[in-house]
C-alpha cells in the first residue's frame, strides 16, 4: 500500500473501475438480450469446442433422421407392395385349386383368364415405386425393374434391374438396404428334382441342372438301320418320318414273306398291326401299336424270310429348338445346353425310344411370373397332359406359389425387422439429439437469473465507484483554508 | 550591524519555493510530470568579531521526485502492454472471421457433408447432386472470404505499423533534440527537470511503439535505447522504416543501414508478430484445410463415375514441373507414392470390362512414362502436352474407361483352353488390393465330370476356396469365392492347368496419381485462395461421381466421399475436417483468452506501477497547499524581518537627526 495517495490515483482508479464495470455491464446486457453466454470462441474456448461438436452432431443427426425417414418410407411401401404380391399369389393358388377340381374346359379357360389378370397385377406390383424410385430394382431404381412383353401364351417377364440392393446411409458408417432386388423377391429358387414329361423315353439325368422354370426337350430322329439278313431297307421318308429311336433291339420289325419269293408278305413294328408289302414298295409306312413309325423299302426282301429284325434308331437332343443339338448316346446322363441362355439340362437318354418333344420342368426354379404363366398353361392344358399329369402339374404350381409366398413373407419379415430397427435407431438418435440440445443449452445459453443478478451487481458497483469518487473529491484542503 | 541581505535571501528562496509549489499545482494533471521540490541551504556565514553570523538562505536546487526503478518498470510495462494489446486486437479480429454461426466456415462445411449424406439416399437425383455442388461452392466461397478477411487484417496491420514507424521517427527526433537541450541546459549545473520530464514522457510513449528504455549514458544526462538496446538515440536521431524480408516477412529496418531491427516489445512488436506469425498461422490452417479437402475429395472422386458411366476422354487439370523428370523429383500439386493404378476399359457394345493394373514408381517414372504405361492399355490413348505439361486420356471409339476398379465381368481367358465361360459377379469388399488366381484341377465337362474343380488362391498363394465343378455343380450358377466376389462357369470343358485371374481392387489408385494429375476432379486449386468446385461439374451435376457403376441407385462412391467426413486426414492423421475447424476455433478462443489475460495482467501491473509512481512523483494538491502555506508564512516572516530592520534603521537614523 502506498503511503502517498494523490488525486490522480483516485481518478485513474475511478476510470479503470468504471471502465471495468461498464464493460461487464455491456457483456451482461448482450447476454440478456441474446440469451446466449457463448457469442465468441474466447467466451469459453473449452465450451465452444463442445458446443460446436454437439451442434455439428445434432445437424448430422437431422440429416440421418431425414435419411432414416426416406428409408422407412421405402421399406413401408415395400412391405405394403410385398403383402399385395402375397395376396396375388394367394389368389392364384386358389385358382389352381379351383382348376384342379374343375373338369369343365370352359371354366378352366375362365380361371386362366383370371390368372392373366393376376400376372398383370403382379408385374405392376413388382414395378411399384416410392417418390419415383422403383422399390424392387436394387441399385437400378430409376426405371421399372420388370418388363412385361406379350400377353397370354406369349407373355414374358424380364428382369432388368440390378442384382445389388440399393442402400441408404443412416448413421455414421452404417447403411441399410432400402431397395431390394427384384431377383431375390420374385425370382428366388429352391431347386428341387427335375421332371421330364412326355413319351419319348427321355428321363432325368444324374448331374445337376441349371435350367430355370421349364424347357422343351426336342428329341429328333436322324437315321434308322436294320439288322442284316432280311433285305429290308429304309424308305425314302425314313430320315424325316421315322420316329423310332434306340439301340439295336429297342424296336423290332416282324417280316413274314408269304410269297416265299420276297414278292409280297406282311410287316409289323413292335408287334403292331401287320402291313402288307410288295417288292414294289419303296416308302412303306409301318406304325406300331404305340404310334411309332418307320418308312421301309421292301424291294429287296430276302426270299422266304420270315422273322424279327432288330432296328437301330439314332437321333439328337436339343433344348434350344434345334439351334444346337447333341447326338443321343443312350447313356445315363447327357448334358444338353441351351445355346441362348447357357442353361444346362441333364438327360438320361438310355430309355429314349421315339422322337418327339418332352416337357422339362426344373421344379423350384420358376420365378413368380413364370409360375403364373405355367399355371395359365396348365389350366388350358396346352401340353396335352393326362388328367393325372395335369393334377400333378397343378400341385407343382401350388407348391411353387407357396414357395414364392414364403420367400416374399420372409423378405417382408426382413424389411419389417429393418423397419423396427430403424425405428429404434430413430428413437435413439432423437434421444441423442435431445441430450445434445441439453448440452448445447447448458454450455451456450445464458442463465438469465444469474445474468440479471450480475447485471444488478455490476450496476451497484458502478454506482459505488461514482459515489466514492465524488465523495473523495469533496474532501479538499481548500474547504478549510480561509 | 544588521544584514538585510539575510532577509532578502529568505524572500528570494521562499519566492522560488512558492513558484515551485505553484508549478507543481499547475502541472498536477500534466502527463509525465514529476513533483518538484526546492532544496534550500544556508548561505556561508560572515565573521563578525570572531563570531560566525549567518547570512541567509539560498535555493541549492529544485529536485524532481524521480524513482528510476519505478520509471524503468513503467516503461517496460508500457512496452509489453502495447505489444500484448496489438496481439489481442489482431486475435479479436481473427476471432470474428471464424466465429461460428449461419454462413460461417464450420456451418458451410457441415452443410456440405450433410447434403452429401442426403445424396446417399438418392444418388441418381440430379437436383440433390446440384444441391451438393452448390453446398461445395458455398464452402469454397467462405474459404475465399475468410482468407480475404485475414488478408485485410494483415494489410490494415501493416498500414498501422507504417503510421507507427512515422510516429516513432518523429518522437525519436524530438528526443534527440531534447537530449541536446538538456546538455546545454545542464551545462551550467542546473537541473533541466522539465526537459527531462518531457523526455521521460516521450520515452514512455516510444515504449508504447517499440521496446525503449532510458540509458544513463551521455555523461549522466541520459539517452534512449531502442529495440533490444541495439539503437541509441543520443543527440542524433534514428530513422526507421518498414520493409519485406526475403522470406516475405514484414520487418523493421534501419533506413540508414538497411539492417533489420529486432523488437522485443511495443505495439510494433505486437503488430509484426501479428503480421508475420498470428495471421499467417490461421491462413495456413485455412490452406491446410482446403488442401486436404481438395486432395482427399479429388482422389476419391476420381475413382468413381458420373451418371453417364465410363469416360470417353479426360483432361488432366494439373501440370507437373517437368514431364520428363521422375515424378518424385518434379513439382506436383499433390504427392505421388509408389503403388498401383488400375484402369478399366469397357467395351460400350458388350459392356465387357477389362482391368489393367499399372505399377507406378515416382522415383523412376516421369509423366511421360506414366502416359506410356497408360498408352499400353488396349483401346486407351494417353498424351502429354509438353507445353501445358498436362495429360489427356482418350478411349477409342466404342470404348470407355474409368478408375473404379470394379470386377471384370469376364476375366482374361488367354490361359484357358476349355470352352466353359467363367463369369465374375459381386463387389469385392476386401480392404486391400488382391488378385484371385483360378486354376482348374482335372479335365472334363463342367457340371458333368466328377473330380473337376477350380482352386482359388489369393496374391500370396494362400488357398481361398476350391470350387467343385463336377456333376453336383449346375453350370452357370454363381458361387461365392471370397470377400463378396462370385464366379460362375458355363457349360463346356475345362482342362487341367487352365488358369485365369480376377483383379480384386479395394483401392484403384494407391499412388495418388489421379489427384496429382487432376483427372476427374471435384475441386480445382490447391489452397484456400484458389479452391473452386470444378466448372464441368457445376455445369453438369450428372458428372458428379456418386457411383462406381452406371446404376442410378449406386451410392458406393458417395458413401466413400461421406466416409472422408470422419476420417482423420488432417494434421498428420489426427483431425477430421470438421474437427479441424472446431479445433481451430478452440485455438483462437484459447489465444484470445490468453492474450486477454496477459493484457489484463499487464494492465494490473501498469496500475500498480502507476500507483507507485504517483506515490513517489505525483502531485497531491493538499500537500502542495500545505507547502504553499509554509512558504507563504516563511515569506511573510522574512518580510517582517525586513520591516523590523527597517524600523531599527529608522530608529538609528532618528538618533542621528
Amino acid at each position: 500500500m502506498n503511503l502517498r495517495v494523490t488525486p490522480n490515483l483516485f481518478v485513474t482508479q475511478a476510470q479503470q473501475a468504471a471502465a471495468l464495470h461498464t464493460r461487464n455491464l455491456s457483456e451482461l446486457q448482450l447476454q440478456a438480450s441474446t440469451g446466449l453466454r457463448l457469442l465468441r470462441p474466447s467466451d469459453d474456448p473449452v465450451a465452444i469446442r463442445t458446443v460446436l461438436a454437439s451442434k455439428a452432431q445434432s445437424a448430422r443427426i437431422d440429416t440421418q433422421l431425414n435419411n432414416i425417414q426416406t428409408a422407412r418410407q421405402r421399406l413401408d411401401q415395400g412391405v405394403t407392395n410385398l403383402l399385395d404380391a402375397n395376396n396375388i399369389l394367394t389368389s392364384a393358388k386358389q385358382l389352381a385349386f379351383d382348376g384342379r377340381q374343375s373338369i369343365d374346359p370352359v371354366e378352366r379357360q375362365t380361371l386362366a383368364a383370371q390368372v392373366d389378370r393376376l400376372l398383370d397385377r403382379l408385374v405392376q406390383t413388382a414395378n411399384a415405386d416410392e417418390s419415383g424410385k422403383y422399390l424392387f430394382g436394387g441399385e437400378s431404381n430409376e426405371s421399372p425393374p420388370f418388363e412385361l412383353t406379350g400377353s397370354g401364351a406369349n407373355a414374358s417377364v424380364r428382369y432388368q434391374g440390378a442384382n445389388i440392393r440399393g442402400t441408404i446411409t443412416t448413421t455414421s458408417g452404417a447403411s441399410i438396404d432400402s431397395l431390394y432386388t427384384g431377383r431375390e423377391i420374385f425370382q428366388s429358387q429352391s431347386r428341387g428334382d427335375t421332371i421330364v414329361l412326355g413319351n419319348t423315353g427321355a428321363a432325368v439325368g444324374t448331374a445337376a441342372d441349371s435350367g430355370v422354370g421349364g424347357a422343351t426337350l426336342s428329341v429328333a430322329h436322324t437315321s434308322t438301320s436294320f439288322a442284316a439278313g432280311s433285305g429290308v431297307l429304309t424308305g425314302t421318308d425314313s430320315a424325316t418320318g421315322d420316329t423310332v429311336l434306340g439301340p439295336a433291339g429297342a424296336h423290332k420289325l416282324t417280316i413274314v414273306d408269304t410269297s416265299g419269293t420276297g414278292a409280297f408278305g406282311t410287316i409289323s413294328l413292335d408287334g403292331g398291326p401287320e402291313v402288307n408289302f410288295t417288292a414294289a414298295d419303296t416308302n412303306l409306312l409301318v406304325t406300331s401299336g404305340t404310334g411309332d413309325k418307320v418308312y421301309l423299302d421292301t424291294t429287296a426282301i430276302t426270299a422266304g424270310f420270315s422273322g424279327d429284325v432288330d432296328i437301330t434308331g439314332t437321333g439328337t437332343l436339343s433344348t434350344d429348338g434345334g439351334a444346337t443339338t447333341i447326338p443321343i448316346d443312350f447313356s445315363a446322363n447327357q448334358q444338353v445346353v441351351n445355346s441362348v441362355t447357357g442353361q444346362v439340362t441333364n438327360i438320361d437318354s438310355s430309355g429314349i425310344l421315339r422322337a418327339g418333344e418332352a416337357s422339362v420342368e426344373f421344379s423350384g426354379t420358376a420365378d413368380a411370373f413364370t409360375v403364373l404363366k405355367q399355371l395359365r398353361e396348365d389350366l388350358l392344358n396346352t401340353r396335352g397332359l393326362s388328367n393325372e399329369e395335369l393334377g400333378d402339374a397343378l400341385n407343382r404350381r401350388v407348391a411353387d406359389l407357396d414357395r414364392h409366398r414364403d420367400n416374399i413373407l420372409t423378405i417382408v419379415g426382413d424389411q419389417s425387422a429393418t423397419l423396427e430397427s430403424l425405428e429404434a435407431t430413430q428413437q435413439r438418435l432423437e434421444e441423442v439429439q435431445l441430450n445434445l440440445a441439453g448440452v448445447i443449452s447448458d454450455r451456450e445459453s445464458a442463465d438469465m437469473v444469474e445474468v440479471v443478478l450480475n447485471l444488478q451487481n455490476e450496476q451497484n458497483m458502478l454506482q459505488y465507484t461514482f459515489a466514492t469518487t465524488s465523495r473523495l473529491f469533496d474532501i479538499n484542503l481548500l474547504n478549510f483554508l480561509r | 550591524m544588521l544584514n538585510s541581505f539575510t532577509a532578502v535571501s529568505a524572500l528570494r528562496a521562499n519566492a522560488v519555493a512558492l513558484n515551485t509549489v505553484a508549478n507543481n499545482i499547475a502541472n498536477a494533471n500534466t502527463p509525465g510530470y514529476h513533483k518538484q521540490s526546492v532544496l534550500m541551504t544556508e548561505l556561508p556565514p560572515n565573521l563578525v568579531s570572531n563570531l560566525q553570523v549567518g547570512t541567509g538562505v539560498k535555493v541549492q536546487s529544485i529536485r524532481r521526485s524521480y524513482s528510476e526503478l519505478t520509471e524503468r518498470a513503467l516503461t517496460t510495462n508500457a512496452s509489453e502492454l502495447a505489444a500484448s494489446d496489438a496481439r489481442l486486437a489482431t486475435l479479436n479480429q481473427i476471432e470474428s472471421v471464424f466465429t461460428p454461426g449461419p454462413g460461417s466456415l464450420t456451418d458451410r462445411t457441415q452443410k456440405f457433408f450433410d447434403e452429401l449424406e442426403r445424396l446417399s439416399a438418392n444418388p441418381g437425383d440430379v437436383t440433390q447432386r446440384g444441391i451438393v455442388l452448390r453446398g461445395a461452392e458455398a464452402l469454397t466461397d467462405e474459404l475465399h472470404s475468410s482468407l480475404s478477411q485475414l488478408g485485410s487484417i494483415k494489410s490494415s496491420l501493416r498500414t498501422e505499423a507504417e503510421q507507427l514507424v512515422r510516429d516513432l521517427n518523429s518522437k525519436a527526433d524530438e528526443i534527440a533534440s531534447l537530449n541536446k537541450q538538456i546538455r546545454i541546459a545542464e551545462g551550467g549545473g542546473a537541473n533541466a527537470n522539465d526537459l527531462r520530464d518531457r523526455r521521460d514522457q516521450l520515452t514512455n510513449e516510444l515504449a508504447g511503439i517499440v521496446d525503449a528504455e532510458l540509458s544513463t549514458s551521455g555523461g549522466g544526462r541520459g539517452s534512449v535505447l531502442l529495440a533490444d538496446r541495439t539503437l541509441l538515440i543520443g543527440e542524433k536521431s534514428v530513422n526507421l522504416g518498414i520493409a519485406t524480408s526475403p522470406e516475405g516477412d514484414t520487418i523493421l529496418v534501419n533506413s540508414a543501414s538497411g539492417e533489420q531491427v529486432s523488437l522485443t516489445g511495443g505495439r510494433l512488436a505486437g503488430l509484426f508478430q501479428s503480421i508475420n506469425e498470428i495471421v499467417p498461422e490461421f491462413e495456413n490452417q485455412l490452406n491446410e484445410f482446403s488442401n486436404g479437402l481438395i486432395h482427399q475429395f479429388n482422389q476419391t472422386h476420381a475413382t468413381g463415375v458420373g451418371a453417364s458411366g465410363p469416360f470417353e476422354q479426360l483432361f488432366g487439370g494439373r501440370a507437373v514441373g517437368d514431364v520428363t523428370a521422375p515424378l518424385a523429383e518434379t513439382a506436383t500439386d499433390f504427392p505421388i507414392a509408389a503403388g498401383e493404378l488400375t484402369v478399366t476399359v469397357t467395351d460400350a457394345a458388350t459392356g465387357e470390362r477389362r482391368n489393367t493394373r499399372l505399377t507406378i514408381d515416382p522415383k523412376t517414372q516421369s509423366l511421360d512414362d506414366v502416359a506410356a504405361l497408360l498408352n499400353g492399355v488396349d483401346h486407351l490413348e494417353a498424351t502429354v502436352n509438353s507445353t501445358s505439361r498436362k495429360i489427356t486420356l482418350r478411349a477409342e471409339t466404342g470404348f470407355g474407361f474409368d478408375f473404379t476398379g470394379q470386377l471384370e465381368t469376364t476375366p482374361d481367358l488367354t490361359a484357358v483352353t476349355g470352352t466353359s465361360l467363367p463369369q465374375l459377379a459381386g463387389r469385392y469388399n476386401g480392404t486391400a488390393n488382391d488378385t484371385f488366381a483360378f486354376t482348374v484341377v482335372g479335365t472334363g465337362n463342367v457340371g458333368v465330370t466328377d473330380g473337376l474343380s477350380v482352386e482359388v488362391r489369393n496374391g500370396n498363394g494362400d488357398l481361398l476356396n476350391t470350387l467343385d465343378l463336377g456333376s453336383t455343380y449346375a453350370p452357370g450358377t454363381e458361387v461365392e469365392v471370397s470377400d463378396g466376389v462370385r464366379v460362375s462357369f458355363g457349360a463346356g470343358t475345362l482342362a487341367a492347368g487352365d488358369t485365369f485371374d480376377a483383379s480384386a481392387i479395394a483401392n484403384s489408385d494407391t499412388t495418388g496419381v489421379l489427384s496429382a494429375l487432376g483427372l476427374n476432379e471435384f475441386f480445382n486449386g490447391v489452397s484456400a485462395s484458389d479452391i473452386e468446385v470444378d466448372g464441368a461439374l457445376l455445369n453438369d451435376p450428372r458428372r458428379l461421381a456418386a457411383a462406381r457403376s452406371t446404376r442410378p441407385g449406386d451410392n458406393d462412391n458417395v458413401d466413400r466421399l461421406i466416409s472422408l467426413r470422419d476420417e482423420k486426414l488432417l494434421r498428420d492423421g489426427t483431425r477430421a475436417f470438421e474437427g479441424f475447424l472446431t479445433e481451430t476455433l478452440g485455438n483462437i478462443g484459447d489465444q484470445v483468452r490468453d492474450a486477454s489475460l496477459e493484457s489484463d495482467s499487464l494492465k494490473a501491473s501498469q496500475q500498480r506501477i502507476t500507483a507507485e509512481r504517483e506515490a513517489y512523483s505525483g502531485i497531491d494538491p493538499n500537500e502542495e497547499l500545505v507547502d504553499l502555506l509554509k512558504y507563504q508564512r516563511a515569506f511573510e516572516a522574512a518580510s517582517k524581518t525586513l520591516s523590523v530592520m527597517d524600523e531599527l534603521m529608522r530608529t538609528t537614523l532618528d538618533i542621528v537627526r
